[in-house]
């Protein structure tokens, strides 16, 4: 009964926070300045053709009245008319949504599935050429800005190697195609998270491993194996857990310099095109969506962390 | 069994040994010249072939009458027919108007239209469809962007089907010249816009031209495949048929760096938007070649007389504006950072009409001594030894804007480089698209680069005419003399006339230092060498597409498909333990 009542207050936490992030945004956008009228009309277009369009749009309209208007459609479920496509934002959105949610995930599986093991062989092998090696890694994954490591990629695996595409979805990612198209742009994902993954685990099991029931387990006779999967990797696993999803948050923002080069339909370059042609509705209709994917993904963490540690009570 | 087994390995490793041989035959590539030309073909043209092409933009609409942006250009040309298009020579030619007549006072233009165009939906081509397009560009509540350039129309008329009467409030000499430019001209089909309403030109797109609409996923992909009937192309395209391709597909790509791996991976056929940073990368790359085009594109220096805002502009001094045109170093420019390109000499391309070769006698060209020369006769001196110019308290350091793309931002630095050597300063001030234009309409700065591509000579009526400002006249120049000149390009019916009304326009420009005209650029694609381009139109580039061909799929994809077919029936036969021979005869 708590728990329900917790996720509810956590439900009822997003309409504030979605109140707030648009109410922000919106200040923010009347500030930047740019016209979308004289792109969307080319500059040569006379004033009065431009003074025309900034009607259509509603752009003419006092500001007070553009914000009750735009925060009224949103709670309504409407996110208005892209100014540049012509289609509803919702329309547009749904497609770069699920795009962006498949590469974040694939990205984040790679980085798990690679990241946890790393962590685990860099602690039990400690100060080992292994250790090392990887702690190198990790160094190299956390300092190469994200940009460097996508264009050095492009150029090894898809042009002088020629193994995978290098841009644009393939298709459902169950198939060969679709496969094939989303590693380059998952793994590179990947790298920002997997570093982090890496140095976490490695810590949280060094700590694990120096205590007292490590060394019961052991005296136990317990195979080395089972002491380090079972006792030791499940309690380190608590923290790293929160790390996976703040950073499965993060790279959803972040998807932006990775959708730009891989040239991936996916919201972050949707955000990115719409920021450079001031297409309002539709800056505000995939903000809107980051937005709720962060909030969402936070709870869920906060859920699974409870699953993980009994121990842990929300109030 | 063991037999069978080495049999299979020897037949595997020969036929991996051919696979090698063969694919490093084919990879053979012939020695490429540095200087790109468009690829003779080697047999006729081929029909087939899906064409792929990235550009950096996404289109805004398919509905001609409702946009003017430059990639929404390319595709609607290929969806949409105009009356009348741009010769090789530029000059205007038929095209869905099989010919025209125009009154001796240039207030009727009569148009005979062709019998044989039909819309993609099967509608046939007639007169009302012409009255329609026309008819929706002027309507205000459309808020067309290409309305300006239909003001003169009074109305038009339809005596009969094939018909079109145009009648003018005033004599417009370069309707003609509007119509067959870009997609201003292109004609809609009324039945397809009324049905699909505001959704004509997002989601469905309905012409006479040589391609149909198909599908479209935006910020991503538009693809519109071959109009099997089409046989009603002008007669000055080297293809009136339907054309070669059997599609084409634009992938929208913002990253030119993607575009390019892309294009070398062989992935897509042709990249646009190429700066000339890239071309040397194109010249090395395997499998692909530049492809250096003429479009009509003058770059210059934009320079701001007057400021409604607090500060004066420096650039209203016509000595400083002259010491500026004097001090930079055009060719230099050109020579690091714009291969290809030519000095400007005038406002005009020389391929438009009105461009007057008389012009270069009036132009300045590099002299920074005169430069200084001038800024001194002005009372421009550096008092305070900073090496930088001061007059009356005031430091002559130039507030540039510019936009934030590598080129132009390279243009800029040699710029501010080659005015620091006579002692000007310049701030050079960044913005993205939107904001630029924007802020260079309110004013405060005192010069802006620029390049406009305008395939006319009317753009000089939009730049220099005091009614174009604020925007496009954003000097802002307001001068009655120009004006009335200006009226005279648009409604003499005298083509000497206006010619000399242009030349005076042109040399005014030069004289007062409007601008500083810097180059005519040459534009880059990166083509594969398997596509064959027969021309690249000064004005349309791509010819609507109607005749570009692709060679047959590479046979480097067929042989190694081939080879690895058969390796999988070499191994497939043994495991059924029977011979290669055995296995074809029980599949015949």
């Amino acid at each position: 009964m708590r728990m329900k009542k917790y996720i509810l207050k956590r439900l009822l936490w997003i309409v504030p926070l979605i109140f707030l992030v648009q109410t922000l945004l919106f200040l923010l956008l009347t500030v930047i300045p740019g016209d979308i009228a004289v792109l969307i009309a080319t500059p040569n277009a006379p004033p009065e053709t431009i003074e025309a369009l900034r009607e259509e749009l509603g752009l003419e309209r006092p500001l007070i009245v553009q914000y009750i208007d735009y925060v009224t459609s949103v709670f309504r479920g409407d996110l208005g008319k892209s100014f540049i496509f012509r289609l509803p934002v919702s329309e547009i959105l749904v497609g770069r949504l699920i795009n962006s949610l498949e590469l974040v995930t694939v990205g984040m599986m790679i980085a798990v599935v690679a990241g946890i093991p790393l962590g685990v062989i860099a602690a039990i092998k400690r100060d080992s050429l292994y250790d090392r090696f990887i702690c190198t890694g990790v160094l190299f994954g956390i300092s190469v800005p994200l940009f460097f490591i996508e264009l050095m990629t492009i150029l090894i695996f898809g042009l002088y190697l020629g193994w995978f595409p290098v841009s644009q979805r393939g298709g459902p990612i169950w198939t060969v195609e679709g496969l094939r198209h989303i590693i380059l742009p998952a793994l590179c994902l990947a790298s920002i998270c997997l570093a982090m993954i890496v140095r976490l685990t490695r810590s949280s099991m060094l700590d694990v491993l120096s205590e007292d029931y490590i060394l019961t387990a052991r005296s136990k006779g317990l195979k080395e194996r089972v002491v380090i999967v079972t006792h030791a990797l499940k309690n380190a696993l608590i923290p790293v857990v929160t790390v996976i999803g703040l950073q499965y948050g993060f790279l959803f923002g972040n998807t932006v310099v990775t959708e730009v080069i891989f040239d991936w339909p996916g919201i972050g370059r949707l955000t990115y095109e719409s920021i450079i042609m001031r297409d309002f509705p539709l800056i505000r209709g995939a903000v809107l969506c980051i937005a709720l994917v962060f909030i969402v993904i936070n709870l869920l963490v906060d859920l699974i962390y409870l699953r993980l540690d009994p121990r842990i009570e929300y109030d | 069994m063991k037999k069978r087994r080495e049999t299979t390995i020897q037949l595997l490793a020969c036929s991996v040994a051919v696979l090698i041989v063969v694919s490093g035959c084919i990879g053979q590539e012939e020695e490429k010249t540095t200087e790109p030309t468009i690829t003779a073909a080697p047999e006729g043209p081929v029909s087939g072939g899906a064409y792929i092409e990235a550009m950096a933009d996404d289109v805004q609409f398919l509905d001609p009458t409702r946009t003017s942006t430059r990639a929404s250009i390319y595709v609607t040309r290929t969806i949409y027919d105009s009356l009348v298009v741009y010769g090789d020579d530029m000059s205007i030619q038929p095209s869905l108007a099989e010919s025209w007549t125009v009154s001796d006072d240039g207030l009727q233009y009569v148009f005979n239209l062709r019998k044989d165009a039909k819309f993609h939906c099967g509608e046939p081509f007639t007169s009302e469809a012409v009255k329609y397009t026309i008819d929706k560009i002027m309507d205000p509540d459309e808020h067309s962007p290409i309305a300006y350039l239909y003001q003169e129309i009074e109305n038009v008329e339809i005596p009969d089907d094939y018909t079109v009467v145009i009648n003018m409030k005033a004599p417009n000499a370069l309707l003609l010249e509007n119509i067959a430019h870009y997609n201003f001209g292109l004609i809609v089909c009324p039945k397809c816009s009324e049905q699909y309403g505001e959704d004509f030109g997002v989601t469905a797109a309905c012409g006479t031209g040589p391609f149909k609409f198909e599908s479209r996923v935006p910020g991503s992909k538009l693809t519109v495949v071959r109009n099997e009937e089409y046989t009603w192309g002008p007669s000055c395209r080297s293809n009136t048929g339907p054309p070669y391709l059997d599609s084409i597909t634009w992938r929208i790509i913002p990253e030119e760096a993607t575009r390019l791996i892309e294009l070398e991976a062989g992935n897509i056929d042709l990249a646009r938007d190429i700066s000339p940073e890239s071309l040397a990368e194109l010249v090395e790359a395997k499998g692909v070649n530049p492809l250096l085009y003429k479009p009509l594109n003058n770059w210059w220096y934009c320079f701001r007389i007057k400021d409604g805002s607090e500060r004066s502009p420096l650039t209203a001094d016509i000595n400083v504006r002259k010491a500026v045109d004097y001090a930079i170093d055009k060719e230099g420019i050109i020579k690091s950072f714009m291969p290809g390109a030519i000095l400007a000499d005038s406002w005009l391309h020389p391929s438009v009409w009105g461009y007057d070769a008389k012009i270069k006698d009036y132009v300045r060209s590099y002299d920074p001594e005169k430069a200084k020369e001038v800024l001194e006769e002005a009372g421009w001196t550096d008092t305070n030894g900073d090496g930088t110019r001061d007059k009356d308290g005031r430091e002559l350091i130039l507030k540039c804007m510019t936009l934030p793309t590598t080129t132009w931002q390279n243009i800029c630095t040699k710029t501010q480089y080659d005015l620091s050597q006579v002692g000007i300063g310049m701030d050079i001030e960044v913005y993205d698209s939107a904001s630029f234009f924007s802020l260079a309409t309110k004013g405060n700065w005192d010069i802006y680069l620029m390049n406009y591509r305008f395939s006319n000579a009317d753009i000089l009526y939009y730049q220099f005419h005091s009614s174009q400002a604020p925007a496009p006249n954003r000097i802002p120049w307001e001068d009655e003399e120009t004006d009335r000149i200006l009226a005279i390009t648009r409604s003499s019916t005298d083509s000497q006339e206006r010619l000399d009304s242009y030349f005076w326009v042109q040399k005014m420009a030069v004289e007062n230092c409007l601008t500083a005209n810097l180059f005519y650029e040459k534009g880059i694609y990166g083509v594969s060498d398997n596509l064959h381009i027969p021309s690249v139109h000064d004005s349309e580039e791509l010819d609507s597409y109607i005749g570009i061909w692709k060679e047959p799929s590479t046979s480097h994809t067929i042989v190694l498909s081939a080879c690895l077919a058969g390796i999988c029936f070499i191994l497939g036969a043994n495991l059924m333990g029977c011979s290669v021979l055995d296995l074809l005869s029980r599949f015949k």
